[in-house]
């Protein structure tokens, strides 16, 4: 796997962007994660988060301007969360605050800082930059820090949370000088003597002009320092900038004042360190959230408000407000498929662990089965917000891991054969319409089709024959699915070849595709062809009659999952049922539709998984189902849901009560394949097959048959195993009860069978298999 | 999972496991023992150790190509093994701490049993052997990068060296290393013989069926560090002096 | 110890024996004892076994 592709699927995938609170906040103070702690009654936990990204949270809890409100999504289902009243309830409910103490306590920073103005700004600098083990010396004109402050009505901001938050910092050393004006002369310094005295100097001054300025930084014509708004430097390299000074101050925003300071001081960290001022400061400050929610899904609250406004919110208010942050997640493909739920996690961390599993830095197992065990149907495309698609991640995962041959084989090797199967020569065919030397079209009615309904197949042949010109040809075989979905390109290859050939030797038809995903491969590998599907077709040439059903109930439409982005089918299909007066209804958005659990060979890789994901489609309604994939209907059956074919509404197949007709199973299918092609060569084209051997008659109880279909045995193995066996006396008998037991191993697996004649027939009592290779050589 | 690592080192190391003919359960059998011993080059009647001799089968080897050849274990079971099976001379010691006179031998054999083995252990076979003396070692060893979740890896796969590692040691130790081959393709033979060898049936190679958390860490370890299999033949360089 | 049925040969209709067996699976040859006809070798291989130690390996060295 590409490592660059890797990365831009997981840029892709949006569930770890922080959400619009975050984004929205000057300094992203993680406000979900707070509200989370809030509505768990942890204050203290609370408190902690945002004291991570504010200095003075006792402050701010009480007269932030928070910008975060205004884009909280919240807001449109029923009020934006009062955020800045669960602060000031996380300061006041919180307990004991430990005090913020130097981080780097072994080694004594040498560099010294002045910041000129005790104010938000000012001592957010001196704060964040004395953490780090700078010496900060503040100077303040007035005779006490965060003059302005002050000036707020008491009730609001009292004095005593200034003073709590101003002795929290006490430990960090900041030496803060009152009555200092810098510029004046006489007592004061001036800038030119600061700069000369401190390794770098922030000013944060107010919102009046700076004169004093003049002379060492650029000045604006009202005398205002001209500021850059991304580095806050000044015109002279060692002075910065900002608070109310840079926005104007009026009004005043405390939070824009505390960024300021953030990130000047991180410039002069950077300017002491020799480091890049401009370097990876993109998401600085206010910026558009990546994070998808879909707020539809929520009922509208509306924000609760305290009992007593002078106090702020009790615990209780707080909790109850906090519980109404949704919170914010987008998570929209796991909401609806069961394979992204069924790992615990989201598409990021998914891609991740299959691209480690793939280059085998550090690999988990698991990640082998979870890269073949989605059904690469697009749903998480179609719902997720940029489109991504782990469909195209695991497949890439399935070709990398076949290419470096580690991909075991017990997980696609039935579907394989039963894809050779269909191309070998019991089913292949391909034939111009009897009596007919060429095709203007040729019908692929598909393997899993032939399985299910032979006779359906049969009618559909013999009507299109009837009613399109210039001859209709028929191809059996299989498009090549399997392989693409097992990530096996070379055998895709010599599959589509074997097509390609044959469709060159029919002359080139136009192709009239039965199944949604041999309609998409065929699209897809015979791109000089003119794929059309069936039911496009028959629209055309004039929909047959129904048959009548013996229930005629409202149906549920299931659009296979390779329908997907067909329209024209889908439309199609919708016509056609209304032509034919049956009453169907749209499960959902056919855009949306799920796959059955067959796509992707997900039952035979995961089939813990592929339940759910079947099961899950079935519950959404009581419905009987329509569909026009062989495998969804047969899926749907075997789970215990009433699902017809449309074929069988149209062709028959399936008796009085198409909906009835249960799962063929695996063994059955490979032989009503088989005889579809013989009886439609001797019917059709008047050719006799040569004499197969009789068949073995065998019987087995619904237990063993079961044992059968769950080990993945299918009858002709127990026949060619039994026959085997009689043939050449290689058998074990059991003495007690009379029984024989033999093997036979075909190709690649042994087969076991424990059998015993009765007449005619044998009574198959058990089978297994494995797959390893023992010499049955006499011993030396 | 302590349990059954702790089970498959003794099992290995005593050489106590077997295989469907017999012979103790080793990696590579009796044919990679075969090579090691024309890695040795000894000539007939010199006296050559076999290091974690366990039941004795290589002692007999040795024997049968006209060596005289001296058995050492620590297990005192293995050893009774041994001596039913013919072996001619066999001693308890420990290999830190060999009963031999300097430079008395002429060879080493080693077969999965030194990368368990303490380091001053080499330093003991130095000076166990005589100049040019050989030293044929065929164990398991490390292709895949040292990972930190050795917590998980059985003691036989946690202190596993690589082929850098094991190069940079034995000339450090005075060893001429004269060949390093890989051999790891036994052990995809050797791991399927233990899984049937045990006798618990319900116990497998990766530990309790309820420990699937360990056992799963133990995969993920193993498919980090890549446990591969050697055979090298290193000689004894460096003046003596006794 | 499973309860093994009471299995002859059906040819040679000799009980069976323990004996070594070659056993390959992707690439890897080791030996391994089962039950076999004295006479012509035929080798039974239990249920248990199949669907346990068998599978067990299998899917062990699937995954190397």
């Amino acid at each position: 796997m590409d490592g660059q592709q890797v990365r831009a699927w997981e840029a892709q995938c949006i569930e770890e962007q922080p959400p619009a609170c975050v984004t929205n906040c000057p300094v992203h103070v993680d406000v979900r994660q707070l509200a989370g702690h809030v509505r768990r009654g942890d204050f203290s936990a609370g408190l902690a988060v945002l004291a991570r990204s504010i200095p003075f949270p006792g402050i701010i809890g009480r007269i932030c301007d928070h910008p975060c409100e205004g884009a909280c999504r919240r807001g449109e289902a029923g009020g934006a969360i009062r955020i800045n009243a669960l602060e000031r309830a996380c300061v006041a409910w919180a307990g004991q605050r430990s005090p913020l103490r130097p981080q780097g306590q072994r080694r004594k920073n040498k560099k010294r800082i002045a910041v000129v103005g005790a104010g938000l700004s000012g001592l957010t600098v001196a704060v964040d930059l004395a953490t780090k083990d700078y010496q900060v010396v503040a100077f303040e004109a007035q005779d006490r820090p965060f003059d302005r402050l002050h000036a707020y009505d008491p009730a609001r901001l009292p004095c005593s949370v200034i003073a709590a938050d101003l002795a929290a910092v006490r430990g960090l050393g900041i030496d803060l000088r009152y009555g200092c004006r810098i510029g004046s002369g006489g007592a004061g310094t001036s800038l030119a003597a600061l700069v000369e005295e401190f390794d770098a100097v922030y000013l944060g001054v107010g919102p009046a002009g700076f004169p004093a300025g003049a002379g060492v930084v650029a000045l604006d014509p009202q005398g205002r320092i001209v500021v850059d708004p991304t580095t806050f430097a000044t015109g002279h390299p060692k002075v910065f900038a900002g608070g109310s000074h840079r926005y104007g101050g009026e009004p005043y925003s405390p939070i824009t004042s505390v960024q300021d300071g953030r990130y000047a001081a991180l410039s002069i960290d950077r300017l002491c360190q020799g480091a890049s001022l401009t370097a990876n400061r993109e998401q600085q400050g206010v910026f558009p959230s990546r994070l998808y929610t879909d707020v539809r899904a929520f009922a509208p609250a509306p924000a609760i408000t305290p009992a007593d406004p002078l106090q702020g919110y009790t615990k209780d208010e707080a909790i109850a407000e906090a519980t109404r942050c949704f919170p914010c997640h987008c998570l929209e493909c796991v909401k609806a498929c069961e394979y992204l739920k069924h790992y615990g996690a989201y598409p990021r961390r998914y891609v991740r662990e299959i691209y480690n599993n793939d280059s085998i830095i550090l690999g988990n197992h698991k990640a082998n089965r979870m890269a073949n065990s989605c059904s690469l149907c697009g749903l998480c495309a179609a719902l997720c917000p940029e489109r991504l698609n782990m469909g195209d991640v695991c497949l890439d995962a399935r070709q990398s891991m076949v290419a470096k041959g580690h991909m075991p084989p017990s997980f696609h090797d039935f579907a394989l054969r039963d894809m050779e199967f269909s191309n070998s020569g019991r089913f292949f065919l391909a034939r111009h319409q009897p009596g007919a030397a060429a095709s203007a079209a040729v019908f692929f009615p598909g393997c899993q089709l032939s399985a299910s309904s032979p006779e359906g197949v049969a009618h559909a042949y013999a009507y299109l024959q009837e009613k399109v010109a210039g001859g209709v040809g028929l191809m059996l075989g299989c498009c090549g699915a399997p392989a693409r979905w097992a990530g096996r390109v070379e055998q895709l290859d010599a599959t589509m070849r074997a097509i390609v050939a044959a469709w060159e030797g029919l002359g080139r038809p136009g192709v009239i595709a039965a199944c949604p995903t041999c309609q998409r491969m065929l699209e897809e590998k015979l791109p000089d062809a003119s794929v059309t599907s069936l039911w496009a077709m028959l629209e055309r040439v004039g929909v047959p009659a129904s048959r009548p059903l013996l229930r005629a109930p409202t149906f549920a439409i299931h659009d296979p999952c390779t329908a997907r982005e067909d329209r024209v089918t889908q439309d199609s299909i919708r016509r056609i049922l209304a032509k034919i007066g049956v009453a169907a209804a749209d499960l959902d958005d056919p855009g949306h539709t799920t796959c059955c659990g067959y796509g992707g060979l997900m039952s035979f890789v995961n089939p813990e998984v592929a339940s759910k994901v079947v099961r899950r489609r079935i519950e959404e309604n009581p419905a009987d189902y329509v569909t026009y994939c062989a495998m969804c209907r047969d899926n749907f059956a075997r789970h215990g849901k009433r699902a017809v074919h449309v074929l069988d509404l149209l062709f028959g197949g399936g008796g009085a009560d198409p909906a009835e007709r249960p799962d063929p199973g695996f063994s059955r299918r490979q032989e009503n394949r088989a005889r579809l092609r013989s009886t439609l060569l001797r019917t059709l084209w008047r050719e006799d097959m040569p004499t197969e051997e009789p068949k073995l008659e065998l019987s087995l109880s619904p237990a063993v048959q079961a044992q059968a279909e769950q080990r993945l045995i299918l009858l002709d193995d127990i026949s060619a195993v039994i026959a085997h066996a009689e043939r050449t006396g290689e058998k074990f008998i059991d003495k007690a009860s009379g029984h024989c037991l033999a093997s036979f191993r075909p190709v690649s697996v042994t087969y076991w069978v424990e059998y015993a004649r009765q007449g005619a027939a044998f009574v198959v009592h058990r089978v297994y298999s494995h797959r390893m290779d023992l010499s049955m050589e006499p011993p030396t | 999972m302590d349990c059954v690592a702790a089970q498959t080192e003794s099992a290995c190391e005593s050489g106590l496991l077997r295989t469907a003919e017999g012979t103790p359960l080793r990696p590579g059998g009796v044919a990679l023992t075969e090579r090691a011993m024309r890695g040795g080059r000894w000539r007939p009647g010199e006296l050559v150790m076999d290091l974690g001799c366990g039941g004795g089968t290589s002692l007999r080897l040795l024997a049968a190509h006209g060596l005289a050849a001296i058995g050492v274990d620590l297990s005192h079971a293995a050893l009774q093994q041994a001596r039913q099976g013919g072996a001619g001379w066999l001693t308890q010691a420990d290999a830190a701490s060999l009963p031999f006179r300097r430079s008395s031998m002429h060879g080493v054999l080693a077969e999965c049993s030194l990368s368990l083995m303490p380091d001053k252990v080499l330093t003991e076979l130095w000076c166990v052997l005589a100049r040019g003396g050989r030293l044929v070692v065929t164990d398991l060893y490390r292709r895949g990068p040292s990972c930190d979740v050795a917590a998980f890896l059985p003691r036989c796969l946690a202190g596993l060296m690589s082929a850098g590692e094991w190069q940079v040691r034995l000339a450090s130790r005075h060893f001429a290393l004269q060949r390093w081959e890989d051999h790891s393709d036994v052990l995809g033979a050797f791991m399927a013989q233990f899984i049937f060898a045990q006798c618990d049936s319900g116990r497998s190679w990766f530990g309790d069926p309820c420990d699937a958390i360990e056992a799963s860490r133990l995969r993920q370890a193993i498919r980090v560090i890549r446990p591969g299999y050697m055979l090298f033949v290193a000689s004894k360089e460096g003046h003596d002096d006794g | 110890m499973t309860s093994e049925p009471a299995l002859v040969c059906g040819r040679c209709e000799r009980p069976l024996q323990l004996g070594k067996v070659a056993v390959t699976y992707l690439g890897n040859r080791f030996p391994v004892e089962l039950l076999r006809c004295p006479v012509c070798g035929m080798v039974y291989v239990p249920e248990e076994l199949a669907l346990g130690k068998m599978l067990q390996v299998e899917q062990a060295l699937e995954d190397k």
